[in-house]
């Protein structure tokens, strides 16, 4: 059944249509019109290929409806992939616009509060001297390091 | 048997399709950068001025790095209910 996959829904439909009204017509005849001298003729063979395409159409009919009922589901599934895809990318680009407007608003203010310092720079340096030791505990933090050394 | 083996074959390949494909939701390109290391005091230079611009520069490596982490954990939320929303 898996190779009606490949087969387009026209073709499919008028395939299993074919079998299953030449099936119909064929059992239905060689059965009610027996007054005809020429089914009568024909008339089990007609019976035989007739009940066997009737019973395949039947068949196939119950195939195609089922696999119709699983491309619509396959069709309604890639829909709803390509929206959230679709959403997806949106929300991503969105994001991406916040992240880097918010990282040149930290870049701005660290110039902005940086500026300050060198305003200020003369009188900081002038009331405060850092120690070697202030240097080595914040290097060793900003460094991860657990041993902190005089 | 060669055609037992070819009949088989056909039926394996009926086992391996998968007609619906779904796309791993694409990363925003501003959180795969990496957060910058801290900057450290140069030892030789004692002025309170240096050592400030060296902290201020790690607070905005922080800040940076925080906006990154905290959309991170927004590109997942989102994701995440654009998904359960889509196969509900």
């Amino acid at each position: 059944m898996f190779l009606l996959h490949f087969l387009p829904d026209w073709l499919l439909s008028g395939f299993v249509n074919t079998i299953l009204v030449v099936g119909a017509i064929l059992t239905v005849l060689s059965y009610f019109t027996s007054w005809i001298p020429f089914i009568t003729q024909y008339r089990v063979p007609a019976q035989v290929i007739g009940l066997v395409l009737l019973t395949g159409g039947v068949y196939f009919k119950g195939g195609q409806a089922a696999e119709l009922q699983w491309r619509g589901r396959v069709a309604e599934l890639e829909q709803k992939i390509e929206l959230a895809e679709q959403k997806s990318k949106d929300a991503a680009q969105r994001l991406n616009d916040e992240v880097k407007r918010n990282k040149a608003t930290v870049k701005a203010n660290t110039a902005a509060v940086k500026q300050d310092i060198a305003r200020d720079a003369i009188q900081l340096d002038s009331e405060c001297r850092v120690s070697d030791s202030a240097i080595t505990i914040h290097n060793n933090a900003a460094a991860n390091k657990t041993k902190v050394t005089k | 048997m060669k055609k037992l083996i070819a009949f088989a074959f056909i039926l394996l390949i009926g086992c391996t399709s998968a007609p619906v494909k779904i796309q791993f939701p694409t990363v925003p390109e501003e959180l795969t950068k990496s957060c910058g290391d801290l900057q450290l005091v140069k030892e030789d230079n004692h002025q309170f001025s240096n050592f400030l611009n060296v902290v201020v520069d790690n607070y905005g490596t922080y800040y940076e790095c925080k906006i990154q982490a905290d959309a991170w954990q927004r590109w997942y939320e989102e994701q995440k209910k654009i998904f359960n929303e889509a196969f509900k």
